[in-house]
């Protein structure tokens, strides 16, 4: 027998245990490698992303300096002319009856500035019309024939006053003679519009408000009538008491000593009447060159253009006001705080009740143009519901945290196009909450001539007042649904006795979706440097620069006039919205020693 | 076994070598991040030189003009009354005697291959001025870092054990470590009043800048006007020369090791940005408020009404350009 047991061949092959075993140790190891890649792959996206995040804002941070910088997103010079995004270029025109009745008898005609143009901050001067039609074009003041930016007289020879830093203020022997015997032609005293190479000085004294800044608008005159000596008129009316042209309703403040528990603060202070052209030595400038750059630009560049802690007021206002209203309102006559003419010159009740031309207005809060004094729903912005006449601001100093001056802008990616950002109902019933409406050009103009009072106020609170001054971009406006958002809001305002340029930037946190927005503020170009950045027919305006001769102490910046010393003909100077529309009368006016 | 082996080994490789590509994939985004974060702080330096020269500007208009030889003589201490003599509006800065500070005669050529000099020397109008930031290791009269100068001491054996006790004076100077222990209060002063400064007209005086970081700031200043500037500010190598001929005309070249090409090089990386100022000595108010009449008081307060001048004054506009002015 063989044999037969043969042993069987080793049969290779795992148990259920081996392959149980080799099972869980591989896919133990193919678990981890799995994890590993995994996790490697998660931690390099969640870096990826993070790093993303980080290409957002350093992309939003400098979007937000370049804004800073041009200020593209409130007029976009590339852009066609009257295009959304040259909204702040516009101007609004209103005709006022030529003459006004006054309340009394007999009712003096007065040509009272019959036509009101008001431009806002990136409107061309050139567009304007030439400043001396602000002026109030009164008897002994006839000599402005600009048909520029600015008439400011024979300065070749009869400097007047030297506005140009670099030589003494001094009368010119011609304007000392004029001061001294009459003043018709008092030379100096011609200024009117923005001179761009005297810009207003601090050394100027057409930059220094002469008047009672304790008594404002409200005192009883005891330090005399500052609206004699300054005035935006050449012979002032300055009637009170028993001049048949007031009102009478002083006469009875004097005998109740006072009205509204302010006693005597309209005190009686006696006629003065009006003085005679050969009698006046009453200056004009400071008022009309206020005047002029705060209708031809606004509140806040009358803030950003004059010398800091200029005060921004003048005398010799006058207002239209409603009869109606005036009967119940006796007080506002002299305590309205206002700019003329913004009235509605179809109101047929607008009557101009007071000539008080030596009372000091200053360029506060101002209203629509169916404001009311004390209204419970009043439209003034620049002062509060509750308050008496609290001034706003008229000046860089007083721009505290409840009062901001802002540009408002009127472009794209503002209103209700702001992205983003909820729009807090309305200012003013303008409407502005309605997704896709803009402010009307009118509004436009009113809103840069405002002040916004905080929430102390409760007038507007602060979500509604950054909603009207901060315009929000989308940066990435193309991006696909599915890439991370990024947004850039910009607002400049007066606040706080300072200039600021704020920037939100808001983007999405990649790692965890949540919004994220951080805010910063820097130092940048300001309003006036923004406008000399852009030619006024459009683009941007290429700067070479200037020459200063100083033997003669003539300034040379050859706007298109000529070449300077040092400089080729094609290296002349682009026009900017602040030349006027021929820049080569610039030389014209400009000083000499 | 064998293709076992081999399929773990290509699956560890195959890993190895996604995680490699990540890793690299990751380092190359870092780096890129980097190149692109060092554009934004160059760019935020040179913004910051903005404020500089502004500040600058101001300060000038009153300070820096004292020559240190003839502080010996009582009031021969020179300090200017703005760039605009807020006193005579003149063209300043000028003494208190109303003399000039400055001179108009030519002193550097544009370059060297020029017949004749045709820029004056600061701060006359078209002169230039270089302002490097320099950051000193120790600055004048620099204050001690150390935020705790009396501890509470936490020896439970000695005497003032957990007594707050202000045995040194706080804040207090910081002294050049070289400075022996025995020195007098004479010759404390005078090293922490002299800090790493240079001391005009003392060659041994010290000078130790901070050599860290390769973020050179810097702006630079040209007159353009009695009150305007254009200013250039900028960061990055160059120090503000404005190109390789200005470099050779002030006879720094050896700053950049003789070399033009690394000096353009340097200028390829560098942000430079162009803004014109102007000084007006316009200040705001530091007047007393005042309550209007009768009662009637405003929270504002109402400040003097004629704009008030001082020599430092305020700056009262700011412009970008967008390229760089004929000269700057």
């Amino acid at each position: 027998m063989s044999w037969p047991f043969q042993p069987q061949p080793v049969k290779t092959g795992f148990t259920l245990i081996e392959v149980t075993i080799a099972l869980g140790v591989g896919m133990f190891v193919v678990i981890t490698a799995y994890a590993a890649i995994r996790s490697a792959s998660q931690t390099i996206r969640a870096a990826d992303r993070l790093a993303l995040e980080n290409r957002l804002l350093r992309a939003g941070f400098i979007y937000a300096m370049d804004e800073i910088d041009y200020w593209t997103m409130y007029d976009d010079p590339d852009a066609p002319a009257g295009s959304t995004s040259q909204r702040l270029r516009g101007i609004t025109t209103d005709t006022l009856p030529a003459t006004f009745e006054f309340r009394v008898n007999p009712p003096p005609v007065v040509p009272y500035f019959p036509k009101r143009t008001y431009g806002m901050p990136f409107t061309p001067l050139k567009d304007l019309p030439p400043p001396n039609e602000f002026a109030d074009g009164s008897a002994g003041f006839t000599g402005t024939t600009s048909g520029g930016n600015g008439d400011f007289g024979a300065l070749a020879t009869d400097r007047g006053w030297s506005l140009r830093p670099g030589t003494p203020l001094l009368l010119s022997p011609t304007d000392a003679s004029d001061l001294a015997t009459g003043g018709a032609v008092f030379t100096a005293d011609r200024d009117r519009g923005i001179d761009l190479h005297r810009p207003y000085q601090a050394n100027d004294p057409a930059t220094w408000f002469h008047g009672s800044v304790l008594e404002i608008s409200l005192g009883r005159r005891e330090l005399g009538r500052y609206g004699l000596f300054t005035n935006l008129k050449k012979t002032p009316l300055l009637g009170h008491g028993d001049d048949a042209r007031d009102l009478g309703w002083r006469a009875n403040d004097l005998a109740t000593n006072g009205n509204s528990g302010y006693p005597g603060f309209v005190k009686y202070t006696g006629p003065f009447g009006q003085q005679t052209p050969a009698e006046s030595r009453t200056f004009t400038r400071y008022e009309n060159r206020i005047l002029y750059l705060f209708e031809a630009l606004g509140n806040f560049a009358c803030l950003d253009y004059l010398p800091a802690n200029t005060l921004v007021g003048v005398h010799g206002l006058v207002f239209p006001w409603q009869t109606t209203d005036f009967t119940a309102r006796e007080e506002a006559a002299t305590n309205a705080p206002f700019v003329d003419a913004w009235t509605d010159p179809s109101d047929a009740t607008q009557t101009l009740l007071s000539i008080d031309e030596a009372a000091d207005w200053r360029f506060i809060g101002i209203t629509t143009w169916d404001w009311k004094w004390e209204r419970p729903d009043s439209r003034r912005l620049g002062n509060n519901r509750s308050l008496r006449g609290k001034a706003a601001v008229s000046n860089l100093t007083q721009a505290n945290g409840n009062t901001a001056i802002a540009v408002i802008p009127g472009g794209a990616y503002s209103g209700a196009n702001v992205i983003g950002y909820e729009v807090h109902g309305t200012i003013d019933g303008d409407g502005c909450d309605v997704p896709g409406s803009q402010l009307s050009i009118r509004d436009l103009a009113n809103r840069n001539r405002a002040s916004f009072p905080g929430p102390q106020t409760q007038v507007y609170d602060a979500t509604k007042v950054i909603s009207r001054v901060m315009q929000v971009a989308p940066l990435l406006p193309l991006r696909p649904t599915t890439w991370p958002d990024l947004r850039l809001g910009v607002a400049r305002t007066v606040v706080n006795s300072r200039f600021r340029n704020s920037c939100w930037i808001r983007w999405l946190d990649q790692a965890t979706g949540q919004e994220v927005e951080m805010e910063l503020t820097a130092l940048g170009t300001t309003l006036r440097g923004a406008r000399q950045q852009r030619h006024q027919n459009g683009g941007w305006a290429t700067f070479y620069g200037i020459t200063y001769d100083t033997t003669t102490g003539v300034l040379w910046d050859n706007p298109k006039s000529g070449s300077m010393s040092g400089y080729t003909t094609t290296q002349n100077n682009d026009p900017t919205l602040d030349y006027p529309a021929n820049p080569a009368d610039v030389p014209g006016k400009r000083s000499s020693p | 076994m064998r293709t076992r082996r081999g399929a773990i080994l290509i699956l560890t490789i195959g890993v190895c070598a996604m995680l490699a590509a990540l890793a690299l994939g990751f380092i190359a985004r870092t780096r890129i991040d980097a190149l692109e974060m060092s554009q934004v702080m160059r760019q935020a330096q040179a913004r910051v030189m903005l404020s500089a020269a502004c500040a600058y500007v101001l300060e000038t208009a009153r300070i820096g003009w004292d020559d240190p030889t003839d502080n010996g003589t009582p009031g021969n201490i020179q300090e200017a009354f703005g760039w605009v003599d807020v006193r005579s509006g003149l063209i300043g800065p000028r003494d208190p005697s109303g003399n000039a500070l400055y001179s108009n005669t030519k002193v550097l050529k544009r370059r060297l291959t020029d017949s004749a000099a045709s820029i004056p020397s600061w701060p006359a109008i078209g002169a230039v001025c270089l302002a490097p930031m320099m950051v000193y290791e120790r600055p004048s009269f620099a204050i001690d870092r150390n935020v705790t100068p009396n501890p509470i001491v936490n020896d439970p054996n000695a005497t003032d054990f957990g007594l707050p006790l202000l045995k040194n004076e706080e804040p207090r100077a910081q002294f050049s470590p070289d400075l022996a222990a025995s020195a007098t209060v004479a010759q404390r002063w005078a090293d922490w009043k002299t800090g790493n400064r240079i001391i005009p007209g003392d060659p041994s005086s010290p000078l130790r800048l901070r050599t860290s970081g390769d973020q050179q700031a810097w702006f630079r200043l040209r007159r353009d006007g009695p009150a305007t500037f254009v200013v250039t500010a900028g960061c990055g190598g160059t120090l503000g020369f404005r190109d390789w001929d200005e470099v050779e005309v002030r006879g720094a070249t050896a700053r950049f090791a003789n070399d033009q090409a690394f000096f353009d090089q340097l200028l390829e990386d560098e942000i430079r940005m162009w803004y014109r100022i102007e000084w007006s000595p316009a200040i705001r108010s530091t007047g007393a408020g005042y309550d209007a009449v009768n009662g009637i008081s405003s929270s504002i307060g109402m400040q003097r009404w004629a704009t008030m001048i001082n020599q430092a004054g305020t700056i009262s506009f700011i412009q970008r350009l967008r390229s760089p002015p004929v000269e700057w």
